[in-house]
């Protein structure tokens, strides 16, 4: 993409997109940094922070959602522990593959859930639909929210008539016609927004203002990366209206490695704060970088 | 009997004549991949994948790093038996079906060659001696494209994909397709292909002018739903390509109502065990099968043969001799075109033998 990127205004950042479209179809993970990256100028050249530059950025700070890959009660009961002990009020309960236990956990979960906490409970694909059913229907008196409980649309499509949760679109949601899809289709209630799937906060923004206009709530976040992708998402997640924003994710907390040395948005009681600089708000420290792999000029 | 190397090699194809789509997208000289999976029983089976530019969710340039990433995945696989390590490989790496194309057309080659039987008998067993050919007319100027349909009809060719959208001017693409309807006599079929780039508004005022001629129309816009509006407005049918790649497409393009005719191309499904889910999925919902690729030479055009010749009777619209647009031949002992036909290669596997010499040194070798 990038004889089809130098040269233009990264001001731009439409016309960046379009170029980047038209030069190779897809790829929408390579696309997010560089759309990124012109939001972050677009910023700093404005003297806005890029959430205010969007359009208007809420300063209630979001809360963080944990990520709890636990298998048996007990060992869920211990993560969540680990997180409440660092503020944590939301929680993203990763479920799926045996249909007794993940009715015991849910159950289990529920039972010690605090007053304002909230739990999604994240399927990652990985039930088939006939399963879906099973531990929806065994749980509906729990009134719980589940996450892409199913491989594709067409699954989610499949089973919505028939249990009463609410449920959020993640890895099924790519494209700005998918989310169009699944508002029209009343396939979800949330979208789970991830700014590398979708390709970058421009393409991410078309998908909220379809969610606001059918009373669609979100969660934003990124695919995984350092504190640079948590504050891109936060930047999003302030353009969102505060009732319908439901919770970011701080990935820096699960990873070893801080680029930034301590700035850019942190976990402060379980919530992050948008910042005030400039752009992104957040710097890299090049010396912690090391050498890049590739310089196109 | 198992796979322990895999060498890949880059190699530049130009096209005879210069091929330009909607959307400024050309063709003119590109970069094929080819690919060679070695067993320790001395076998050979051979993998080809081209993505045109702008085209596919793919570049060129990606298939060295995928083809090192899949490596370990694909070092130690016993090739009888396509559909199981493909199904793993999916596992491993999701998406990126052009370069599991290039894997999948290999280990065939490996399991035909192992098995001693051509792959139209793997895949099904032969339906038909030969396939009628379409040719695809580049999107210029009418009266051009009117001369290039007489001159290939004169070869015997008898289906005409009508390349539009090059100047954005929904008047110049009616005025394309009657002047090559009017050059190819009534008994041809003559098809309209915009390559997504039309919009619903554009591509109806084309189809509307048109709608009294014996005429389809191709992938006007990017979604099947925009296809579809664009049927029910002309009452012409339609052909899907770029909208149709998996199942779960094909199912929703029959269900609007705009699957009378697909394209199935080895690199957008993802190789031929994919394509053979494919095939019989559109074979039951009744739509007629265009079996081909992206582009490229010798190696997708004997993959495309041999599919094409197991596609079941009245199921098959027609195939395409990809090394015929281009330069150079890869393995020469590819069959050519006869009259407007084609016929599958005889030996074992995809029963050709690429040339060492056009495909130079390798990029990639790896043990």
């Amino acid at each position: 993409m990038a004889p089809f990127v130098l040269g233009l205004d990264p001001r731009r950042v439409l016309d960046v997109e379009r170029a980047m479209d038209l030069a190779l179809p897809g790829h929408l993970y390579a696309k997010s940094p560089i759309d990124m990256a012109c939001w972050d100028i677009a910023g700093q050249a404005a003297g806005m922070p890029i959430a205010d530059l969007m359009g208007g950025g809420s300063r209630t700070p979001r809360p963080i959602a944990s990520s709890i890959g636990a298998k048996t009660v007990e060992e869920t009961r211990a993560v969540i522990d680990r997180y409440r002990q660092r503020g944590y009020v939301a929680h993203s309960v990763k479920i799926g593959g045996d249909v007794a236990r993940d009715i015991t956990r849910i159950r289990d979960v529920e039972d010690i859930r605090r007053d304002g906490e909230i739990v999604l409970y994240d399927v990652n694909r990985g039930w088939t639909r006939q399963q879906a059913l099973r531990v929806m229907s065994a749980t509906e008196a729990l009134n719980v929210m589940f996450e892409q409980p199913c491989e594709t649309l067409d699954d989610i499509a499949a089973i919505s008539g028939k249990h009463a949760a609410p449920v959020s679109v993640d890895e099924s949601l790519v494209t700005l016609q998918d989310a169009a899809r699944i508002a029209r289709d009343g396939l979800a209630e949330m979208f789970g927004i991830k700014l590398n799937r979708v390709g970058g906060l421009t393409k991410a923004a078309r998908m909220r203002d379809i969610a606001l206009a059918h009373g669609i709530d979100m969660f934003v976040m990124a695919t995984g990366g350092t504190v640079l992708a948590d504050t891109e998402a936060l930047h999003l997640a302030a353009t969102i209206p505060d009732p319908n924003c439901h919770a970011v994710w701080a990935c820096q907390e699960m990873i070893t490695i801080d680029i930034a040395g301590g700035r850019g948005p942190r976990n402060k009681d379980g919530h992050l704060h948008l910042p005030e600089e400039l752009g992104l708000g957040v710097h890299p420290d090049e010396q912690v970088l090391g050498d890049p792999v590739a310089v196109y000029t | 009997m198992r796979v322990n190397r895999i060498t890949l090699w880059s190699v530049d194809l130009t096209s005879h004549e210069t091929y330009y789509m909607a959307d400024g997208k050309t063709c003119a000289t590109v970069k094929t991949h080819v690919l060679c999976l070695e067993t320790d029983t001395g076998l050979q089976g051979w993998g080809e994948v081209c993505p045109i530019p702008h085209y596919l969710p793919a570049f060129a340039d990606g298939l060295p790093s995928a083809v090192t990433e899949m490596a370990p995945e694909i070092l130690g696989v016993t090739p009888t038996g396509v559909d199981a390590p493909m199904r793993k490989l999916d596992g491993f790496l999701q998406g990126h079906l052009h370069v599991k194309s290039i894997v999948d057309i290999a280990l065939w080659d490996l399991f035909g060659k192992a098995t001693d039987l051509p792959l139209y008998q793997l895949l099904g067993g032969r339906t038909r001696r030969d396939m009628p050919l379409y040719h695809s007319i580049t999107s210029i100027a009418p009266d051009e494209m009117a001369r290039i349909a007489r001159e290939a009809h004169a070869t015997g060719i008898r289906q005409f994909q009508v390349k539009l959208g090059a100047d954005a001017d929904w008047q110049a693409d009616a005025e394309r397709l009657i002047r090559v309807r009017e050059a190819v006599g009534a008994s041809s079929l003559v098809y309209g292909d915009w390559n997504c780039g039309a919009t619903k508004l554009q591509a109806t005022r084309t189809g509307r002018a048109v709608a009294h001629l014996d005429v389809m129309l191709e992938q006007p816009c990017k979604t099947l739903e925009d296809c579809a509006a664009v049927r029910n407005a002309t009452g012409l049918p339609m052909k899907i390509d770029e909208g149709a790649y998996d199942l779960a497409s094909l199912l929703r393009a029959a269900e609007l109502g705009v699957l009378d005719a697909v394209a199935l191309k080895l690199s957008k499904f993802g190789g031929l065990s994919a394509m053979r889910r494919a095939r019989d999925l559109t074979v039951h919902l009744g739509a007629e099968i265009c079996a081909e690729c992206t582009w490229g030479s010798d190696i997708v055009t004997a993959a495309s043969l041999h599919f094409a010749a197991s596609t079941p009777h009245g199921a098959l619209l027609n195939t395409c001799d990809l090394s015929s647009y281009v330069s150079p031949r890869i393995a020469p002992d590819c069959p050519t075109r006869k009259d407007g036909r084609i016929a599958p290669p005889e030996g074992p596997g995809l029963g050709v033998t690429p040339d060492p010499r056009v495909l130079g040194t390798p990029m990639l070798k790896l043990e």
